[in-house]
């Protein structure tokens, strides 16, 4: 049985199907890390957020990741990782991490490693839509061939 | 689509493109974020010791954030 499932996904993401893969009967941890679009930012009105990626370089990023935290955490962890890519409105969800283990400590440093490594690595970008009619994609972190 | 010599490395593909977006758009002024931006083929991206070995399809990737 796969030990990872990771995707880019263009239609809602599902929190169930995330559980559903990491749970297992080894397993006594289940830990999740679900990001969404909330209505403010550096104090402007936020009507939403649209999420755009270089879809060819992406799986690969999350399938990284997700074995480094295996490697790194406990071997024998199930890791499920999905972000989306379009317009999301307020609330809407934009990743989901899971991650289910034997125990509790190693679900939660692997869910914190895989959004923190998302962050920093995943070739996505933001826009984020403001009340006033006015759109901004956002600055980040710049990639290098040394941090993938 | 840019033409450089075989051999080319990551700075003069940078340059080249700079050069063609002020030359498709007089006002262009984002050498900046060009000068911040990966470039990567489909899989990986190019570290600074990059030299051009033939066609190539390149994509330009500005600092991320997702999440």
């Amino acid at each position: 049985m796969a030990q990872i499932f990771t995707g880019l996904s263009e239609t809602p993401l599902s929190i169930d199907a995330a559980a559903d893969f990491v749970n297992g009967d080894k397993n006594g941890a289940l830990n999740m890390f679900i990001g969404k679009v909330r209505n403010h930012n550096l104090g402007r009105e936020v009507l939403g957020v649209s999420y755009d990626a270089f879809a060819p370089m992406v799986k690969a990023v999350f399938d990284d990741i997700c074995v480094e935290a295996i490697e790194k955490f406990d071997n024998e962890m199930r890791c499920y990782l999905t972000h989306f890519k379009g317009r999301l409105e307020i609330g809407g969800i934009s990743v989901v991490i899971a991650v289910g283990s034997a125990h509790r400590e190693p679900s939660f440093q692997a869910c914190r490693y895989i959004i923190e490594e998302l962050k920093k690595r995943a070739p996505i970008w933001k826009k984020e839509h403001y009340i006033d009619g006015d759109d901004e994609w956002l600055g980040g972190h710049i990639l290098s061939a040394d941090n993938g | 689509m840019l033409r450089l010599p075989i051999g080319a490395n990551l700075a003069a593909i940078k340059a080249e493109f700079i050069a063609a977006l002020k030359s498709h758009d007089p006002e262009f002024d984002s050498e900046a974020l060009v000068e911040v931006s990966a470039f990567a083929d489909d899989c990986t991206i190019l570290g600074a010791n990059y030299s051009l070995a033939g066609d190539a399809k390149l994509a330009i990737l500005p600092p991320v954030n997702g999440g």
